[in-house]
């Protein structure tokens, strides 16, 4: 995987658990590693016209967003 | 194992039991519970609170990194006739025994898949088959339970998570202990075992429910007293 890796839609690297397992890695991951709680799958996201899911360099860009924000998103 | 609602009636029974089989026992209440075990840890949590129900189950993750079993005790009951019953009250039944069910399950779950297994049993009432009058809502969001209980059954078990609700009778817990003495015999009467449940008889099924052999059973309710 790389960050070009599509996430989302007929090419994408996972089937539709693998992604699901996928984000919550993620998410475990951010907390276990960097002390950083955030629901990534949120009302928010399924509302952005371009999908955060797309890519992963998508997904990076938004837990970017989200962590350095201040918007109460989960940061620690 | 993780049991929410520990502090009294079910839920610290339940608890009590599978420590006395030697398992660790992890449990949360709104209260302080006012008694301790050795192998049992207790966190004050409404589970209605998504951000302290995340926090109850990473906490979990980072001491155990695993969890086997859920049980879903925590719960209220408000019983009225439903031309006295307020909206606040609607709200504070389906938050606590509904969403906090959801919640729980769903952060459970996460933990659960790591190890490709996983217990979730969930409380329901004989309440909702039974019509019981004045427990509209009550029933309401038992049944509530069920519903959601059989739909992530089918979405957990790629997980090999089974998802299962006990059902009770009346039991001697601070649940019932302002209902009138009359209301809870008639109930019973209309039991085919014509006694008020025991504790026991709850964790009798959740031991059927939990053991490992029981992977082929999910989406199920059992209730009990022959209802």
């Amino acid at each position: 995987m790389d960050a070009d890796t599509v996430l989302l839609g007929k090419s994408s690297h996972f089937d539709s658990l693998g992604l699901v397992n996928y984000i919550v890695d993620v998410e475990q991951a951010l907390d276990d590693q960097l002390g950083v709680a955030v629901t990534l799958a949120d009302e928010r996201a399924m509302s952005q016209t371009r999908s955060p899911f797309r890519t992963v360099q998508a997904l990076m860009d938004y837990i970017m967003t989200l962590t350095t924000a201040d918007n109460g998103a989960g940061a620690p | 194992m993780l049991v929410t609602g520990a502090r009294k009636g079910i839920g610290r029974h339940l608890a009590e039991h599978f420590l006395g089989q030697g398992a660790v026992v992890e449990g949360c209440s709104r209260g302080e519970p006012d008694w301790e075990a050795e192998s049992f840890h207790c966190q004050r949590v409404d589970v209605a609170d998504e951000r302290q129900v995340i926090d109850l189950l990473a906490s979990v993750r980072k001491r155990h990194g695993r969890l086997d079993v859920l049980i879903n005790c925590a719960g209220v009951a408000v019983m009225n006739h439903a031309l006295l019953t307020p909206g606040d009250t609607v709200s504070c039944i389906f938050d606590t025994n509904v969403r906090g069910t959801f919640l729980v399950s769903r952060e459970a779950a996460k933990l659960m898949r790591r190890g490709r297994f996983g217990r979730i049993v969930s409380l329901g009432s004989v309440a909702g088959p039974m019509r019981i009058e004045g427990e509209a809502v009550y029933a309401a969001s038992k049944d509530a339970i069920v519903s959601l209980t059989r739909s992530l059954a089918a979405e957990f078990v790629q997980f090999g998570i089974t998802c299962n609700v006990v059902a009770p009778t009346p039991i001697e817990t601070d649940l019932i202990r302002g209902v009138p003495k009359e209301k809870i015999q008639a109930i019973v009467d209309r039991l085919a075992v014509r006694r008020l449940g025991r504790l026991e008889d709850v964790s009798n099924v959740v031991d059927f429910f939990v053991k490992p052999e029981s992977d082929y059973i999910t989406g199920q309710v059992i209730y009990l007293g022959g209802v």
